[in-house]
């Protein structure tokens, strides 16, 4: 990952130049429970500290000051314990950052200006800083946590803890624990509302999902789904809470006015991810053995399309017009064309990539 | 009494799905001196997979290579292990299968590929035997003989033990 020479350190890109060296000094492998802010600097980590970290070409720097933020997807790599950070305009990966163990789950916040991961491995949630590209703090949540989602407005993140049974909530910017729930068993993803009011967990084993209040995660209501359900999310207009089945192999759609089910489609093998198009009316869900994705539209709730993908297809997101697929047998995202399916790209990222959750920014 | 057998059975169902969170993966390949016509003729059958695997006693299946073809492995030194056949393609070369029982090998939804592809040079092939599991522990913090490494060292072991004699049993031919 060395990208030393010939670096232009000059001219228009002088004073990026100079923050990004600054920021070096405490990146890649902060140490779990370490405050953030800036650390001593670490003459052994110093050099290799320099060079570990991806220096983004000056074409890019200008890019990002004038057009806004990058299109960037954050990907877990569960057999690398690190997120790579994928341009997805560049079609290549421009950062890797060291998290804890076995990372699974992710939830970008914009709002927040970080990224929020769960570390099975180690019982812990990593805090990713997004500007300055780092891990900013490891810390312990929970007994294995592994869905985890953020508010909309940035000011709190979630997670589901998969062995503990319960969900926890946490302050995004002091990272203190605000509140904790028991709740169902195995509780596995976590979907929240675009309006910030409600909070939903997949308790996988007992084929519900549970609605929470996402300020004090008191519980409200609970809906029958089918087997195991894994991965839930609100469609972007609020109206639809979508959980998938991952043993009966279909999805749910829960009117959540009516608090009623008003479709089941059946989908391929082991639904894992679902992401929604930019318009709102289609849904994309990955089919972890079937390697397929389910382009579902949302208006008649029938499956529209069924688009051949890589092995074991997991995280999925759509940014624009471009569809993101988290292959997590060939250790690559794949890029698709979102109205179309073609395969436009094939990304390496690292060991046994997840994506679970939220890849991009919200 | 037939709901105590029901409720049993709902329990070991509920077992044999319960995973954690962190699924592994083993690939091995193995370079064969032969053609891969001649390496799938030893391997396609999966009810024989006793022919070439040097740790098992025996192997039967229900319905030879028909899709949902159940096989029994019995384990030199004890243990069963039964599989059932997900898809299963002549003119690709490779068969799927699905773990319902695992025995002794500390796995749990277990899957695997094996693949006869063509070698790098003429009259060679390259066997690719791949598989996806969880380990066989469900719960968290596994003692350290049913933890992740230990599913994935097993899996590597059964993978490479059967390459390296189906490859001196098809050499030899």
């Amino acid at each position: 990952m060395a990208y030393a020479a010939g670096l232009p350190l000059r001219g228009h890109n002088a004073p990026a130049a100079k923050r990004l060296f600054i920021m070096s000094k405490h990146e890649v492998g902060s140490e779990p429970g370490a405050a953030p802010g800036p650390g001593p600097f670490n003459r052994r980590q110093g050099m290799a500290g320099l060079f570990a970290w991806a220096w983004p070409t000056g074409a890019a720097l200008a890019a990002e000051a004038s057009t806004g933020p990058a299109p960037l997807a954050y990907i877990t790599n569960q057999g690398s314990d690190s997120v790579s950070v994928l341009d997805i305009q560049r079609q290549a990966v421009v950062a890797t950052i060291a998290v804890g163990k076995q990372p699974a789950g992710i939830a970008v916040s914009r709002a927040a200006g970080r990224a929020f991961v769960t570390n099975p491995g180690d019982h812990t949630v990593s805090v990713i800083d997004l500007a300055r590209r780092a891990a900013i703090r490891t810390m312990p949540a929970g007994q294995g946590a592994v869905g985890i989602a953020a508010a909309p407005d940035g000011r709190r993140f979630y997670v589901a803890d998969w062995y503990g049974g319960q969900v926890l909530a946490f302050n995004a910017a002091t990272l203190l624990q605000t509140a904790q729930q028991a709740v169902g068993k195995v509780p596995a993803g976590l979907g929240a509302s675009p309006d910030g009011r409600r909070l939903y967990v997949a308790n996988r084993d007992d084929n519900n999902v549970q609605e929470l209040d996402a300020a004090t995660l008191a519980p409200l209501r609970r809906f029958a789904v089918g087997e195991h359900p894994f991965a839930v999310e609100v469609s972007p207009d609020g109206r639809h809470l979508l959980a998938l089945n991952v043993m009966s192999d279909d999805v749910d759609v829960i009117d959540l006015a009516g608090g009623t089910r008003v479709a089941r489609i059946a989908v391929g093998h082991a639904p894992y991810g679902v992401a929604f198009a930019a318009d709102g009316r289609r849904a994309f869900v990955t089919n972890q053995r079937s390697q397929s994705v389910s382009v579902i539209d949302l208006t008649t709730f029938q499956v529209a399309a069924t688009w051949k993908v890589g092995e074991y297809p997991e995280g999925i997101a759509c940014l624009g017009d471009r569809l993101l697929v988290v292959s997590w047998m060939e250790d690559a995202v794949s890029v698709l064309d979102a109205a179309g399916g073609k395969l436009l790209a094939t990304i390496d990222v690292g060991r046994n990539p997840r994506g679970f959750g939220q890849m991009v920014a919200r | 009494m037939r709901r105590i057998i029901a409720a049993a059975l709902l329990l070991a169902t509920t077992l044999a799905v319960a995973h954690g969170p962190t699924r592994q993966k083993v690939t091995e390949t193995i370079t064969i001196n032969a053609a891969p016509e001649a390496v799938w003729a030893v391997v396609k059958d999966f009810d024989k997979l006793q022919a070439w695997h040097p740790a098992v006693e025996s192997s039967t299946a229900t319905q030879g290579n028909a899709v949902d073809s159940e096989r029994t492995l019995l384990l030199k030194g004890g243990g069963k292990v039964v599989e059932k056949l997900e898809s299963w393609s002549e003119p690709d070369r490779k068969f799927s299968s699905r773990m319902r029982e695992a025995g002794p090998i500390p796995v749990s939804n277990y899957s695997s590929t094996l693949a006869v592809k063509p070698g790098p040079n003429a009259g060679t092939s390259v066997v690719e035997w791949r598989g996806a599991f969880y380990r066989g522990y469900p719960n968290n913090d596994p003692p350290p003989d049913k933890n992740d490494e230990a599913a994935v060292a097993a899996v590597t072991g059964i993978y490479k033990t059967g390459l390296a004699n189906l490859k001196e049993l098809v050499e030899k031919k």
